[in-house]
């Protein structure tokens, strides 16, 4: 079952156009990734998708639905959660407080319980704490619960964001290199938790340019160059893919020119 | 039991602190989203004239004037939140000064609604009216040992310091809700608080409001415990609520208030039982004479 669809979305900025007619989508309960060199636009989609920017054309739907017009919190609360390629934590606060304002969508309590302190915003906390010690330890992370974001080693920093992400209880999340900068064994901690996550009952949708790792956990790639979709199949359908291997390793020229 | 000690000028001084502790939470409260506004000083302004218009031309009492004119400031603060929600940092800072700065031209020229530089005259105190309420009611100060001008004092004080307590006991306990951690969040990342489900508009226009209301309260005060113009002391305290705010450990300062952020003029300490004859001491005023002049013979009221 088809949980996002893209069809022909389009985003320029001025005259640059990084998304040019894009169109794919990602099955339920599936690993996709999306693949492609630098500027190709993956991060771009990941904006559309989430709604921080508005496309300059073309439909995005979720669950049927066109997510045009919603406001990222908006999306949040509908199931698309996200992490950022360049971490974005709340710094100062610790890390359970963060996963807990990941819960925000799905919790209630305004200003007047919140002050009054009533059963039900009690109850509530409580199950937010409940939630979110759960994702942390789901993470691997228990026993940090206390130490502030900003302190915590890199490694750990990143799957604190996937925990956030998670503590919204998204159908889709999208991760944006979530293995970027890891050593292999960290990279092997987060194949292992990309597998668990989906094993939550969460589809996932993968930027990731650590190719080991994106053939080996991903169910089907999808390939961007210059804001163009230039290819989408299995992990052993695009390792053969003449224009995929262009698009990486650039044109061997007849005449030995630039490569 | 005597309570001669108690001082009604130590009183009033402490009336003041209590008055810059509120305006220095109101500050606080919308920085907590990471929004600097320095027009609270104008949120202040409307809380206080709109107050003592009510009780002086509508016969409003002064608790309803007083909630009225603090959710009036309250309403202008959304008024103003949202558009500021296009303004981020120092821009936001330069839009909110000028907003006071646009408040305090109207309210000195609107003469028909505010009597301009020579503000409203007679506006009632509050502290009398208790006053007349426990005398009505078949009591009498002395009968707790106080003198009418102590219990005056130490009424404004005593509601003040009920104010300002419940003031920090509703902060703490939204900071350490779900609300509260929404407006962290926000101050530390509006992207990845957006993300992360938090209405970021809602949460920042609510914590602007809130800092208005909650500057708008202590503009009564400031009217009431002695009476006279509120006009021309808004002149006075424009940048002052900037200084709790500010002083503290940059940058997301704990309100907090201490005798020298309270502006008090210099003759009040060297000599706290200087009569209050509404002229400034020597060389305490730094404006130009012949407007200093012009606005006392005019206020008549003025506190320093």
């Amino acid at each position: 079952m088809t949980l996002l669809s893209l069809s022909d979305v389009r985003k320029s900025f001025g005259g640059l156009s990084a998304v040019d007619d894009v169109s794919f989508s990602v099955n339920e309960g599936e690993i996709a990734g999306l693949i492609g060199p630098n500027g190709a636009g993956k991060t771009t989609l990941f904006n559309i998708v989430t709604s921080i920017y508005p496309p300059s054309g073309g439909r995005v739907l979720f669950r049927g639905e066109d997510i045009a017009g919603r406001k990222p919190h908006d999306v949040t609360r509908k199931g698309i959660g996200r992490t950022f390629q360049n971490i974005r934590l709340f710094p100062k606060m610790t890390a359970r407080e963060n996963v807990m304002v990941g819960r925000h969508a799905r919790s209630r309590a305004g200003i007047w319980r919140s002050v009054l302190r009533t059963g039900i915003q009690r109850a509530e906390e409580g199950r937010i704490r409940e939630k979110t010690d759960e994702l942390l330890a789901f993470m691997g992370l228990a026993g940090y619960e206390e130490s502030p974001a900003g302190k915590m080693p890199y490694g750990h920093q990143r799957r604190l964001e996937i925990a956030r992400a998670l503590a919204a209880e998204p159908r889709l999340l999208l991760l944006d290199e979530p293995a970027a900068g890891m050593n292999e064994s960290e990279t092997r901690e987060i194949h292992r938790l990309i597998l668990a996550i989906r094993a939550l009952g969460v589809t996932i949708l993968l930027i990731e340019h650590d190719m080991s790792l994106v053939m080996s956990v991903c169910d089907r790639l999808v390939v961007l160059n210059f804001g163009q979709k230039i290819a989408e199949g299995t992990p052993e359908e695009i390792r053969g893919n003449p224009q995929v291997i262009e698009a990486y390793l650039g044109k061997e020229e007849e005449d030995g020119g630039d490569a | 039991m005597s309570f001669e000690w108690l001082n009604p000028y130590h009183l009033q001084v402490g009336s003041f602190i209590l008055i810059n502790v509120l305006l220095g939470i109101s500050i606080y409260v919308t920085l907590a989203t990471g929004q600097l506004s320095l027009g609270n000083a104008g949120f202040m302004s409307i809380g206080a004239y709109a107050s003592a218009i009510l009780t002086t031309q509508h016969g409003f009492s002064i608790p309803s004037a007083i909630v009225i004119g603090s959710l009036l400031a309250g309403v202008s603060g959304i008024l103003v939140g949202i558009p500021a929600l296009r303004l981020r940092g120092v821009y936001l800072a330069i839009a909110t000064l000028g907003f006071g700065e646009v408040l305090r031209v109207v309210f000195i020229n609107w003469e028909s609604l505010t009597g301009g530089a020579v503000g409203i005259a007679a506006i009632p105190q509050m502290g009398r009216e208790i006053l007349a309420a426990v005398e009505a009611a078949g009591f009498s100060p002395e009968d707790w040992g106080l003198r009418n001008n102590q219990f005056i004092s130490l009424s404004i004080f005593l509601i003040l310091a009920a104010v300002v307590v419940l003031a920090i006991l509703f902060f703490l306990r939204l900071f350490s809700s779900r609300v509260g951690r929404a407006y962290t969040a926000i101050r530390m990342d509006e992207t990845a608080a957006e993300t992360s489900g938090i209405d970021t508009t809602y949460y920042k226009v609510l914590a602007f409001s809130q800092g208005a209301l909650l500057s708008g309260q202590p503009g009564r005060f400031h009217v009431s415990p002695r009476g006279g113009d509120p006009g021309v002391r808004r002149l006075r305290r424009k940048r002052g609520p900037l200084r709790p705010g500010l002083r503290g450990d940059a940058p997301y300062p704990a309100p907090r208030a201490a005798p020298g952020d309270q502006r008090l003029p210099v003759h009040h300490l060297r000599n706290p039982r200087r009569p209050d004859d509404g002229l400034p001491a020597p060389g305490t005023d730094r404006s130009r004479p012949g407007r200093a002049a012009d606005r006392r013979k005019a206020a008549g009221r003025i506190l320093r």
